[in-house]
């Protein structure tokens, strides 16, 4: 183990996690969430250092001095203390990491799926090597998507030199965590709720492709992580909001390319939001503007073109205009909503009488899975190849916020009340 | 007592990740056992599995190099794959699935 490496890598991720934190506390913003929202800036964060290294050659030990020192004036100039912590020993939420732990392990494989080591693991081998990463744009294996961001992969690859060696632990932790926050996210909602809780979580357990799709170590849940993030802070709206909804999308844009498409929506949305005030659009523009140049020159300077883009040419005109395209993307998508998501169907039906509120964050799902299906009209591979191999990891992308914002339209406290009053009505006695 | 039931629960995560951590680094995947066949010049694999599957682990096994390989259209009795210049055959040898 590098042992150098190791204390500037905690360092580094400790002091922008104290930033970071205290940032957060400062509104009295929620425990759980701030921890959260922290640690995967803070993670990202430390990707970006990695990848930066990579890219202009700099050792990592070198960069991170530079991030560490950063953040320590950054610290003593807004006069950060450590702020104040404590754990959640709090059975259900306990059980929860059980349940998330036991779920995930199950469904593993040793390197991921198909994807992950033909991608996503793969890029991270290749970015362990800072001497011959440039192999990944090699033309012969152009199969593992060259073009994709790198922020995944350099999170590994970071934690990878830190240990000195490469191993499938750290892709499977990552992966393993990012699925235990999404899960604390959600239970974060409505935690004061327990028969909800039990309905939520168990629909959550329940849905075959949610765990599945998680514990494959792909991009799809990190991005789907980021994704709720955003919509957390718009919905909850902290001090700082905008700013970090700016730096999320940012994080967005360099896990997947489908981020981009989420950035540019969450820039339309925070236009109309704001009744058309350019300030909150711009906020948003300039806190994801480090991780937009990094993504703009490594797509410029070294990714190949994307295969969707490239692969236009005038049969495009004749796939907008064939209408059977379409009906083949609304039958897989109906297909994938019954076979795969059923789970939010249920709590849709459920919930429906304790709806309160249409918010305005609806729109931005709706309008991401519309430029999705976009993507599918005008894609230039086999449309049912393609349908068949990504509808269900876009949707996803799109699954765990579209559960948040559904919680939040309603009447919770009713909807559980009604839920215990069916519990006695079931077992004859009121629960304690 | 709920914090006797807590600390019980946190006990079997903790003890759950550890085991799990060193089950990880000590069980054979498909891509362990592709390794071990390299290092010896033959492979088991299952009847149905995807050629390009394993070219695909092949060239994950090697990464940061870049492999070349030769996939026959019909079922191999070897695949063929280059590194730094140099040929290598695996043997292939399938088996049926159970």
């Amino acid at each position: 183990m590098n042992i150098a490496l190791l204390i500037l890598t905690i360092m580094s991720c400790g002091l922008s996690f104290i930033w970071i934190k205290e940032k957060l506390q400062n509104n009295q913003y929620d425990l759980l969430q701030t921890n959260i929202f922290g640690t995967i800036l803070t993670l990202s964060l430390y990707g970006t250092t990695y990848l930066l290294s990579t890219f202009t050659g700099l050792g990592t030990w070198i960069v991170l001095s530079i991030l560490v020192f950063v953040w320590t004036v950054i610290n003593i100039k807004y006069q950060v203390k450590l702020p104040k912590t404590s754990w959640y020993f709090e059975t259900r939420w306990s059980l929860l990491l059980l349940a998330s732990v036991l779920t995930f392990i199950f469904q593993h494989q040793k390197w991921g799926g198909w994807d992950a080591y033909s991608i996503w693991n793969m890029h991270a081998k290749f970015m362990f090597d800072q001497e011959n990463w440039q192999n990944m744009f090699n033309s012969t294996i152009e199969w593992t998507h060259p073009d994709y961001p790198l922020l995944l992969p350099s999170i590994i690859a970071a934690f990878w030199k830190t240990m000195g060696h490469i191993t499938p632990v750290i892709p499977a932790s990552f992966a393993l965590f990012v699925y235990i926050c999404i899960n604390s996210l959600i239970y974060n909602k409505i935690k004061k709720l327990p028969y909800i809780s039990i309905l939520v979580l168990t629909t959550l357990f329940l849905g075959y492709d949610y765990g599945n799709i998680a514990s494959s170590e792909y991009a799809d849940s990190f991005i789907a992580l980021v994704f709720l993030i955003v919509i957390i802070l718009f919905l909850e709206k902290p001090k700082h909001y905008l700013i970090l909804a700016g730096l999320f999308c940012g994080i967005a844009l360099s896990i997947k390319n489908e981020g981009f498409v989420i950035y540019i929506v969450i820039l339309i949305f925070t236009f109309f939001k704001a009744k058309y005030h350019t300030k909150s659009v711009l906020t948003v523009g300039l806190a994801s503007l480090p991780f937009l140049l990094i993504l703009l020159s490594f797509k410029w300077f070294l990714a190949p073109a994307n295969d969707i883009v490239s692969g236009q040419s005038i049969t495009t005109l004749e796939s907008i205009l064939s209408p059977m395209r379409y009906f083949h993307i609304i039958r897989f998508g109906l297909e994938t909503l019954f076979t795969k998501y059923y789970m939010l169907l249920i709590i849709v039906i459920l919930s429906y009488k304790y709806w309160t509120a249409w918010h305005a964050e609806y729109w931005v799902i709706i309008m991401i899975l519309m430029a999705y299906l976009a993507v599918y009209v005008i894609t230039p591979k086999d449309l049912i190849w393609h349908l068949s191999t990504s509808m269900k990891r876009l949707f996803h992308h799109l699954y765990p916020a579209l559960l948040y914002l559904i919680l939040s339209s309603t009447d919770l406290k009713k909807w559980d009340e009604s839920l215990e009053t069916f519990y006695y009505k079931l077992f004859g006695r009121k629960s304690s | 007592m709920s914090k006797r039931i807590n600390l019980f629960i946190w006990s079997s995560i903790i003890v759950l990740l550890l085991f799990w951590g060193y089950h990880l680094e000590k069980s054979d995947s498909e891509i362990d056992r592709l390794k071990l066949a390299i290092e010896s010049g033959s492979a088991l694999i299952q009847e149905d599995t995807n050629r390009i599957k394993i070219y695909y682990q092949l060239q994950f096994l090697f990464a940061p190099k870049i492999i070349a390989v030769k996939l026959p259209q019909e079922k191999p009795t070897e695949i063929h794959y280059k590194t730094d210049s140099i040929w290598h055959i695996l043997q292939i040898k399938t088996v049926s699935q159970k």
